[in-house]
């Protein structure tokens, strides 16, 4: 086991300072999916992008996945047109197609808040489906994102359960081996 | 009256509410309705399912099965590009084309399935070229039902009348498919000057679309040349149905068995897409029009139409024709075209052979009365919907300020059509 200062009960907040250094990204409702996208590109370990009111306060999330798919079918049309067979796809095509700013594409928020502990942190992660997830303050503002991926190695290393993740010896104690 | 009349009655107008509030989802309602009927013994159960016309219900099911296959290809989104781009960047021209390939399809595939494939071309189309879809999705959605109009497959309703008549395939391209193409090109002509303000693009935006590649929409070419084999052959079926004595159901069965075979289609993925509510939907209502006839509520109506129009079959046509158009507007129009082909058959069997020319009023009516209104199809709903999603919303009202005059203007010229060439 490392000697990491991470534990069952340190804090979001800590959490992200230690583990991290994904900074969180942060966009308005009303700024263009291109402005988005560069941003995107410039920090690229974030993979869910934060989308905040005029008073800063988190209203929505924007996965990076998303986003890509909504350029993907502006540029690369036939692509996206060939696949549509049925009127979920067709309406979902259309939404994309309408979409102009983070408003048009974002999703409901979600988030963890700076004082909650490890556990809550990973129940949150695992409830969003997200890859990642920002840290508010009590106004909900954004303070730090915590990186799925990042998290989690940082949680093996901290318990020593890096030998869960490798390779099984398949070889069974009375086989003897060659 | 009898118990029985009055409980075949209020079985019928409370499905009919249900259906028309969708308080209740339809098939469940129609199937209720049907069953209502057994369980208070309007009808026995043999009586019930013997009124399910077969026909029918494989006719629809061998179309979807087919419409599921040949929509993967991708063959109606290539028309749809390479349509638009033949028409460059010209907003009146593109409105013709699109409208044009939307109403083609339609008179093969079902009206859903069409806007499904060729409203998202119809949607980009737009945004590239920086013009409001809504000139473009309003035709495509008169075009649509005029297209489903032309054939005996291309709408739900003529696969009732047809059945129920037995017109086949060629009757319908001979009585309907002109009267489709005039309305059709009536319309293209007027729509110029109903959209004169609204048919603007960008200019600069016109590389978008010259820039589209209509080959990356098949996404399998061997799948589309098998496809097209099968429907081109199926289509051969259907016009030689008649003379070979075979029913619709088993041409379009035939059709579907051959495209899975051909294809090499997985028949339970593709079974599983069938639409197995609206199959479901059919059955109620047949059961539940099953027993108005059984207690001689249909004879009774047809004795009152008769009534009302002295019997002449010149104003029984026109009658059906306008009473079908409003219907249509505002309700359903599968479950009204089922509670009409009986009453229809009531008033044909009292007019002897020229009388065809009634189910074809009926027809024409159920059909394009859908496009009064923005609810009158589900092709509309659909369309519509994409067009909210995709930031341009069309309201209620907005349609009904095009959809209204323009439906009442295509029953003005379907009545000169029925006088002028059938004898009234």
């Amino acid at each position: 086991m490392s000697d990491s200062p991470i534990s069952s009960t340190t804090s979001a907040l800590d959490i992200a300072r230690l583990v991290g250094g994904t900074e969180a990204i942060v966009v308005r409702t009303d700024d263009p999916l291109h402005a988005l996208a560069e941003r995107a590109v410039a920090n690229p370990s974030c993979r869910v992008l934060s989308v905040v009111d005029g008073h800063d306060r988190l209203v929505g999330l924007v996965r990076v996945t998303d986003l890509l798919e909504d350029i993907f079918l502006k540029v690369v049309p036939e692509e996206s047109l060939g696949a549509i067979d049925d009127v979920e796809d067709a309406l979902r095509y259309a939404r994309h197609l309408g979409a102009r700013t983070a408003a048009d594409v974002m999703q409901e928020p979600a988030w963890v808040h700076a004082d909650d502990d490890l556990r809550t942190v990973f129940h949150r992660l695992r409830m969003s489906g997200l890859n990642g997830l920002p840290v508010t303050d009590a106004e909900r503002r954004v303070v730090a994102y915590l990186d799925q991926l990042e998290l989690l190695m940082a949680w093996v290393e901290t318990t020593g359960r890096e030998v869960l993740l490798a390779p099984q010896d398949k070889a069974s104690p009375d086989e003897p081996t060659a | 009256m009898t118990i029985e009349v009055i409980a075949a009655a209020a079985i019928f107008v409370v499905t009919y509410a249900l259906i028309a509030s969708e308080r209740v989802d339809k098939t469940l309602a129609a199937l209720a309705g049907g069953l209502a009927m057994v369980l208070v013994g309007v009808l026995d159960q043999e009586g019930a399912f013997a009124g399910v016309d077969l026909n029918v219900i494989f006719l629809l099911a061998g179309m979807m099965v087919m419409a599921n296959v040949v929509r993967r290809t991708g063959v109606f989104g290539w028309m749809a590009v390479r349509a638009a781009r033949l028409a460059s960047a010209d907003p009146y021209r593109i409105l013709v084309v699109m409208s044009l390939v939307t109403a083609l399809a339609s008179a093969f595939l079902d009206n859903v399935t069409t806007v499904v494939l060729i409203g998202p071309v119809t949607l980009f189309l737009a945004a590239g070229l920086g013009m409001n879809p809504m000139p473009l999705i309003i035709s495509e959605i008169l075009a649509s039902n005029i297209g489903g109009a032309a054939t005996l497959i291309g709408d739900p309703p003529n696969i009732l009348i047809g059945s129920a008549a037995g017109l086949d395939f060629n009757a319908f391209l001979i009585h309907l498919a002109p009267l489709m193409a005039i309305l059709m090109g009536v319309y293209l002509v007027v729509a110029r000057w109903l959209f004169r303000s609204q048919l603007v693009v960008d200019a600069d935006r016109s590389r978008t679309l010259l820039a589209l590649d209509e080959r990356q929409m098949i996404g399998d070419p061997g799948l589309l040349r098998r496809s097209l084999i099968v429907l081109g052959l199926t289509l051969v079926g259907f016009v030689l149905h008649g003379p070979l004595g075979y029913e619709p159901a088993t041409v379009a069965l035939t059709g579907a068995v051959a495209l899975m075979l051909l294809t090499r289609q997985d028949p339970r993925e593709v079974l599983r897409e069938v639409e197995w509510p609206t199959l479901f939907f059919f059955v109620g209502l047949f059961m539940l029009v099953t027993g108005l006839i059984e207690v001689g509520v249909v004879e009774a109506a047809a004795r009152l139409v008769a009534d009302v129009t002295g019997g002449a079959l010149g104003a029984t046509t026109f009658l059906v024709l306008w009473v079908s158009g409003g219907a249509s507007a505002v309700i359903d129009n599968i479950p009204y075209a089922a509670t009409m082909t009986p009453l229809v058959a009531q008033l044909h069997a009292g007019h002897g052979a020229d009388a065809d020319v009634l189910w074809w009023a009926l027809a024409i009516g159920t059909d394009l009365g859908g496009n009064a209104t923005i609810i009158g199809a589900s092709a509309n709903v659909v369309l519509a919907a994409l067009s909210e999603r995709e930031g341009h919303r069309i309201s209620f009202m907005t349609y009904l300020r095009y959809g209204l005059p323009v439906t009442v203007g295509m029953l003005v010229l379907s009545s000169l059509y029925l006088w002028i060439r059938y004898p009234l």
